[in-house]
């Protein structure tokens, strides 16, 4: 109820303040579990993606930003829930995979930061190996506009009363399937064709 | 962050910028040049005696990789200090758990108390306080780095999350040099970083 209000919310302000397009909803199954990768130039990305996702989306969130008591109530109402960036975190994981076989969605932002020139960075191992073991479909989903609006080294106009509202594009790719990889060979053996179809699909949705 | 974080260093001369509070401007404290943020992230490039241009973070940032690149080969001694920054050091004391509905989310780290201190980047990583030497660890030592708007967080063998709260420099001035720093101590031993996070990971160069 809660992250529908909050959703509600945040889509008025972004439909004022920005001027958003969505492409590709299609893609998005109306039920059953998936896996949304997202690239990440800025920090309203996770909140375009929670706000503007057709289906209720729960994230993989920086831990430190939970050591706020606020965050950590609120957070996980609205989908946002704990990863250890500095060690693998297999707690993380594990809560990713119970929230997919409850068939909801995840979000991962395979980066693991934001990226300071807006140039897609390298994906993550721990995200390569996160998507070859859930074996759910993968939906990539680029971002396009944010960094021209918050890059890292800057700062949003929340209000931007002046200025013409900036176009932002979030481009859903279609589904790609993976597969089964249950044992670790088999994962080692898929890692960097996987890796380099996460790449060129958020490449193409993000150029 | 502001821009003088992302451009910490002048990308033409390489000497030190400003970090004054001028909304999303700096400039370089040799050659005088001014970088400001323009429209769409661009930056505009004022030098003292030639005409302005725009150009992205990308093409400076690259530049400024090249001139620290520059100076670490030109660097004789091996013990001279590359970096020094005046910081607050702390440790992650513990982890606190997430919840949803009584539903364990993860883990977040606390982060409690501090040292003031220096930082000192030289063929190891120090800190120093009042009374001298306070901590001492060896580039292998450091199993993980990132950077957060204010701090480099650095989880260390054993010994956990350490935070340096940086009170002048940019996280990322100390980002880069400690990389640089780190994948030259590897290949000493033959060895390629090929992941930071969440834990540093090298492999065998095959010549």
């Amino acid at each position: 109820m809660f992250y529908h209000f909050v959703r509600f919310l945040g889509r008025i302000y972004f439909q004022m303040r920005l001027s958003i397009q969505i492409e590709g909803e299609h893609f998005i199954p109306p039920k059953g579990p998936f896996i949304l990768v997202l690239n990440h130039v800025s920090d309203i990305d996770p909140f375009l993606a929670h706000v503007f996702c057709p289906r209720l989306l729960s994230t993989m969130t920086k831990s430190s930003a939970f050591r706020f008591k606020v965050v950590r109530i609120l957070g996980p109402l609205v989908g946002a829930f704990p990863t250890l960036r500095f060690r693998v975190d297999p707690q993380a994981v594990r809560v990713a995979l119970r929230l997919l076989l409850r068939g909801k969605a995840v979000g991962v932002f395979p980066e693991g930061e934001r990226s300071w020139d807006g140039k897609l960075r390298d994906i993550k191992m721990g995200t390569v190996k996160f998507l070859l073991k859930a074996n759910v479909p993968v939906i990539p989903c680029g971002i396009v506009g944010t960094y021209n609006i918050a890059p890292r080294w800057g700062k949003m106009d929340l209000l931007n009363l002046k200025g013409k509202r900036e176009t932002v594009i979030l481009r859903y790719g279609e589904p790609i399937f993976f597969g089964s990889h249950n044992s670790r060979s088999a994962r080692e053996k898929a890692f960097l064709t996987t890796r380099s179809k996460v790449e060129n699909s958020l490449l193409g949705l993000t150029t | 962050m502001p821009i003088h974080d992302l451009l910490y260093r002048c990308p033409l001369c390489d000497a030190e910028t400003t970090t004054t509070f001028i909304s999303n401007q700096t400039s370089c404290l040799g050659c005088k040049t001014i970088f400001s943020n323009s429209i769409d992230s661009q930056i505009l490039v004022q030098p003292q005696r030639e005409p302005a241009y725009l150009t992205s973070a990308h093409m400076l940032t690259l530049s400024m990789e090249k001139l620290l690149k520059t100076r670490f080969d030109r660097l004789s001694n091996p013990d001279q200090s590359l970096l020094r920054s005046e910081a607050i050091m702390a440790i992650a004391s513990e982890y606190q758990p997430v919840y949803s509905k009584k539903e364990l989310m993860g883990y977040t780290e606390v982060i409690r108390g501090g040292t003031a201190g220096h930082l000192i980047l030289s063929k190891s990583l120090d800190f120093v306080g009042e009374k001298g030497v306070l901590h001492h660890w060896n580039f292998d030592q450091i199993k993980s780095l990132q950077i957060s708007s204010d701090a480099i967080q650095l989880y260390m063998q054993e010994k956990g999350l350490h935070q340096f709260k940086l009170i002048e420099n940019s996280p990322k001035l100390w980002e880069d040099n400690l990389k640089l720093a780190i994948s030259r101590y590897y290949l000493k031993q033959n060895l390629e970083i090929f992941s930071y996070q969440p834990v540093i990971k090298t492999r065998r160069i095959d010549f």
